[in-house]
């Protein structure tokens, strides 16, 4: 076991001083890979950035057409459906397959779609009894054009369209053919129709995010400058799929203390005693011990960052003249943090980061025909720290707000 | 060895290629000795010091200036190492006797010319486990507890590792006579 322990004391007293040259092929290939190819690793957040671009174009472009025109199928299936139904119940004798309707509607012109739209107005907009009925006059007849053409067994159908077409129809007659009163078509399901909107937002920018300063542990407040570009497809009335690009920068100057050395005052020497192998006094020698005095750095970050946010946006209320309505969602970010020379702000070195970050933003438009204008509130919280920088991160759930001008495209 | 004061190490954490080329000369002789003990060849020991130095580099905005640069590069070679040996080895830590049985692959290239150098082949000719619990206790300080904690064993394990360690080095060094001349 004696024997044993010597060897503990061989190795260590031979290898606590062990230094070997590395042959030079080491260094250039650290070379290489750190400097040579900076470029190249740079390139890979574009490359991450283009492809969620894609995705997204890809997101909100798939299956609209398809989408639309099954909403607007669904919509005048019902009205055919109804008029099988005043046939079978009138005539007595016609019945409409369920699926033919598909079948005939499905290439009919855009004039037809069009006139479709316009006679059905959003929910819960006010419709004059007069112009209902104009409305109701004007689809029917041309839902019998339609259905003539495609239906040759529908016999009976200028007989029952008559009743419901007739322009001097009043409104006993209207609440008898409609059921209970009230200003909506009660015949026709609301088509929706979906439609887009660019938000540019921004100007008065975000405020308080906190950023940690992880060397001193001190929560500093600062002013971000945030302005940004999104667009918005409305997947139906309540539900929008939003996303864009966001820029995003501030500059954040920090205090650092710390314990420097004074190598001009000597205040004594230290002794150290090196042993041999055999646990024998080999060297003594007496390091200078100095001076430690406070030390005062400044530092200045500078963030720019670019991001990508993925949200839905839920509308609460969607008055004719206001709507209010949440967004949330994801926020990809492609930072780039700078340390600055602090008098000169020369720049010393970029870090180039990633991040993701959860956003919640009540927002509240006012609307001025196809444009709005409106404010919104914006609370952040990191899920991969979004400065995923050392000395400097989102320390906790950000508060922030800004206007922003929307246009319905 | 070139000094490195606070003004390389602000400018290294800055970012500077100087300042790194400047710790790099310094500290790479010391960390590529213990790139050497850790692994079985020279080959595998300049990967680990590649692997530990771009490491060094792009973790730097993590490196307190108050802390002592050499520790911290010493920390990552030491975790860059026991990574390598996890990933390029196999390295299973059990009780079980044949898992350490196993003969390592050593590179012959290993020249004997000191006694230092013999016993660096000593070393290398261990098996994996036994030479990285030998390293982390006897070389570099760790207790057992700390080793069990890095290495995911239990504190007997390391114990028991080391003890085979000791006695395997020390039927290869019996066989050495430099190494009866020293003691």
């Amino acid at each position: 076991m004696k024997q044993f322990d010597e060897i503990e004391d061989l190795y260590r007293n031979e290898f606590a001083d062990f230094q070997e040259m590395p042959p030079a092929s080491v260094k250039s290939s650290i070379d290489e890979v750190l400097f040579a190819s900076g470029k190249n690793r740079g390139m890979n957040y574009w490359y991450y950035g283009g492809g969620i671009l894609m995705i997204i174009f890809l997101l909100l472009l798939s299956g609209n057409e398809s989408a639309v025109s099954q909403d607007q199928l669904l919509s005048q299936s019902n009205i055919h459906n109804e008029i099988g139904k005043q046939n079978k119940g009138e005539a007595g004798k016609t019945k409409l397959n369920d699926s033919e309707p598909f079948k005939i509607l499905k290439n009919e012109d855009a004039q037809f779609e069009s006139e479709l739209n316009r006679a059905h107005k959003p929910k819960r907009t006010t419709v004059n009894k007069e112009e209902r009925a104009k409305a109701t006059i004007v689809i029917v007849e041309d839902l019998e054009n339609k259905a003539t053409s495609g239906l040759a067994d529908v016999s009976s159908k200028g007989t029952e369209t008559a009743a419901i077409s007739d322009t001097s129809s009043t409104d006993e007659e209207m609440a008898a053919t409609e059921g209970p009163e009230e200003n909506e078509l009660p015949i026709l399901d609301q088509p929706f129709k979906r439609t887009s909107f660019l938000s540019i937002y921004g100007g008065i920018g975000e405020f308080s995010s906190r950023i940690k300063n992880t060397d001193t542990a001190s929560i500093a407040r600062d002013m971000e400058m945030n302005f940004g570009i999104e667009y918005g497809r409305r997947m139906n009335e309540r539900w929008s799929l939003v996303s864009g690009i966001n820029y995003t920068g501030f500059r954040e100057m920090f205090q650092r203390h710390y314990q420097d050395l004074d190598t001009s005052v000597i205040t004594g020497y230290e002794q150290v005693i090196s042993y041999d192998s055999v646990n024998q006094v080999n060297d003594t020698t007496y390091l200078p011990m100095y001076l430690e005095f406070e030390n005062n750095e400044s530092f200045t970050y500078r963030v720019n960052s670019f991001s990508i946010p993925i949200a839905f946006k839920y509308t609460l209320n969607n008055e004719s003249k206001f709507d209010y309505g949440v967004y949330g969602g994801l926020v990809l970010n492609f930072n780039s943090v700078s340390v600055l020379e602090s008098n000169s702000l020369a720049v010393y070195s970029t870090t180039k980061t990633f991040g993701m970050t959860a956003v919640l933003r009540p927002e509240f438009a006012y609307h001025l025909e196809r444009m709005s204008i409106g404010a919104y509130g914006r609370f952040a919280a990191d899920l991969i720290p979004a400065l995923n920088y050392s000395p400097i991160r989102r320390d906790r759930l950000s508060a922030g707000g800004g206007l922003f001008l929307r246009i319905d495209l | 060895m070139q000094t490195i004061d606070k003004q390389i190490l602000k400018k290294f954490t800055a970012g500077e290629k100087a300042a790194f080329d400047m710790i790099y000369s310094a500290y790479s002789p010391g960390m590529y000795s213990i790139c050497l003990r850790y692994t079985r060849c020279r080959d595998d020991a300049q990967d680990v010091l590649q692997e530990a130095f771009i490491k060094v580099y792009e973790k730097r905005s993590y490196y307190n200036t108050e802390m002592s640069i050499g520790a911290w590069i010493k920390t990552i070679t030491i975790r860059t190492a026991l990574n390598y040996i996890r990933q390029n080895y196999k390295l299973i830590l059990t009780d079980s006797e044949q898992m350490f049985e196993q003969d390592a692959t050593v590179n012959e290239e290993t020249t004997v010319s000191s006694r230092k150098a013999e016993l660096l082949k000593v070393l290398q000719e261990l098996p994996d486990g036994y030479r990285t619990v030998f390293n982390l206790y006897t070389i570099d300080n760790l207790t057992h507890k700390e080793i069990a904690e890095h290495l995911g064993i239990s504190e007997g394990t390391s114990k028991s590792q080391y003890f085979k360690a000791k006695k395997m080095i020390h039927e290869k060094l019996e066989l050495t006579p430099k190494y009866n001349e020293a003691i």
